[in-house]
């Protein structure tokens, strides 16, 4: 099922963020949000997720909870490993192993025992980013993946997401115009209407 | 090489620190001697003789651990209220708002007030056991729920978002939040209820206690009874203390051990 986003309204105090917003994601669909700071894309992610209010629209096709995100921090729990932190935003009893195995994709396996805040920041920001991709929803929010991530270390993590994605809607907010690209997404300029 | 640096620093002060307390020690014993009068000035050497004496009679112990049951229960009671009252706080703001008044009361209201009212509400035996919680329960309970509110809102709408359990968000999101108040106001509260324990039972005299015993050193112009079981409350309040700044220290640790299987 697709969702829809229809006259979507959002305006902090004075300034208006979204205006009159209409977007539809396709069941299976990659998007790249793209659009210059200050412009809205974290406010709709934020509206999506359940984490900010709508002025005025609605969005159908998908609730509070079938969304996984990877935030533009990291909001990770700094005493927890890497696997810790993976294992506690998934529901029920999930296996460390399993989990260890799927960060070895994109980290290296001496830090998987190591509280995250001895970890560098591209480190944590690739531990926000399993923790969204192993997170069983429909639909996957991205605000800004790539930040502090090398070249080959951005190509590994793609690799990496779109391997985990499974069919789901995928949505990342960047400002890399070659990130459409390389995650073979379709851009949504905020703005274009 | 940084360990070893800091283990010579710390051997290197040992020295200068028992030379300190060695010298005041001489000092006390060649005043004590200068003015002679054992009712003014007592030095360590009779204390000393005096705490020998007191560990050789028959009802020592069972002093000593009805004056430690009394606050070690008060103050207990008074955690486990003030952790659950500042819980429910943080969750319910009307609770919070009702609370308020009553908190800054028991932080105002003199001690020695609480001490007769209770003496005319609870008696004498009960009177160390109401002391300790009231006086502890307002520390608790403020920097408790200074802890819940100081968790971060950026964590918060994480666990919102990923729909993590109460449990689970108690046990990383808000403990690490609280976790610094709480074992702060325990290190504070600790030995504060040792102190209203033991002036409760100084002007209560419940029997069996060590209170009962000061007022009658004190009675008897026994001086060096009085600094005798002086010493013996400053080593029950620091075995209390560190045993539950331990037990503390380990509800501190991360537990990430208890996330997912193997």
């Amino acid at each position: 099922m697709a969702v829809e986003i229809s006259g979507l309204c959002k305006a902090f105090n004075e300034h208006q963020v979204l205006k009159s917003l209409e977007l539809r994601l396709e069941d299976d669909g990659i998007y790249c949000l793209m659009a210059p700071s200050g412009t809205g894309k974290t406010t709709l992610l934020r509206i999506i997720l359940g984490l900010e209010t709508k002025d005025a629209g609605t969005i159908c096709g998908i609730n509070p909870g079938e969304v996984s995100a990877m935030f533009q921090e990291n909001r990770l729990c700094e005493a927890l490993t890497p696997v810790e932190n993976v294992a506690l935003a998934c529901p029920g009893k999930v296996s460390r192993s399993a989990i260890r195995r799927n960060l070895e994709l994109i980290l290296p396996t001496a830090c998987m025992e190591q509280p995250t805040s001895e970890l560098s920041g591209g480190m944590k920001r690739r531990v926000a980013l399993a923790r969204a991709m192993n997170y069983p929803g429909r639909m996957i929010l991205l605000d800004e993946p790539f930040t502090g991530l090398d070249m080959d270390t951005k190509k590994r993590v793609i690799a990496y997401i779109l391997g985990m994605r499974n069919q789901r809607i995928l949505l990342v907010a960047t400002h890399g115009e070659e990130d459409a690209a390389w995650l073979g997404a379709k851009k949504i300029r905020l703005g274009d209407g | 090489m940084k360990d070893r640096k800091f283990s010579l620093h710390g051997w290197g002060l040992f020295p200068k620190k028992l030379g300190i307390v060695l010298l005041w020690l001489t000092v006390w014993e060649l005043a004590d001697r200068l003015v002679h009068n054992r009712i003014i000035l007592v030095g360590p050497v009779r204390i000393v003789t005096a705490l020998v004496d007191q560990l050789g009679q028959a009802d020592f112990w069972a002093i000593s651990s009805a004056s430690f049951l009394r606050i070690a229960i008060g103050f207990l009671l008074s955690f486990a209220t003030g952790f659950l009252l500042a819980m429910a706080a943080y969750r319910f703001s009307l609770l919070k708002d009702l609370l308020e008044p009553v908190m800054v009361a028991l932080i105002t209201v003199p001690m020695i007030s609480f001490i007769i009212m209770l003496l005319i509400w609870v008696g004498n035996q009960a009177l160390t056991v109401y002391l300790s919680f009231l006086i502890v329960l307002p520390i608790i309970y403020t920097n408790t729920l200074s802890g819940f509110r100081n968790a971060d809102p950026e964590m918060l709408e994480m666990a919102a978002v990923f729909r993590l359990s109460s449990w689970k968000r108690f046990l990383y999101i808000y403990r690490p939040a609280f976790m610094p108040f709480l074992m702060s106001a325990c290190r504070v509260s600790l030995g504060m209820s040792w102190k209203a324990g033991i002036m409760a039972e100084v002007i209560g005299t419940p029997k069996p206690s060590i209170g009962r015993e000061m007022f009658a050193a004190k009675s008897y112009l026994q001086t060096a009874n009085l600094f005798a079981w002086t010493v013996i409350i400053i080593v029950l309040s620091v075995v209390f203390e560190k045993a539950f700044m331990l037990l503390l220290k380990k509800l501190n640790k991360p537990l990430g051990g208890r996330i997912g299987g193997r």
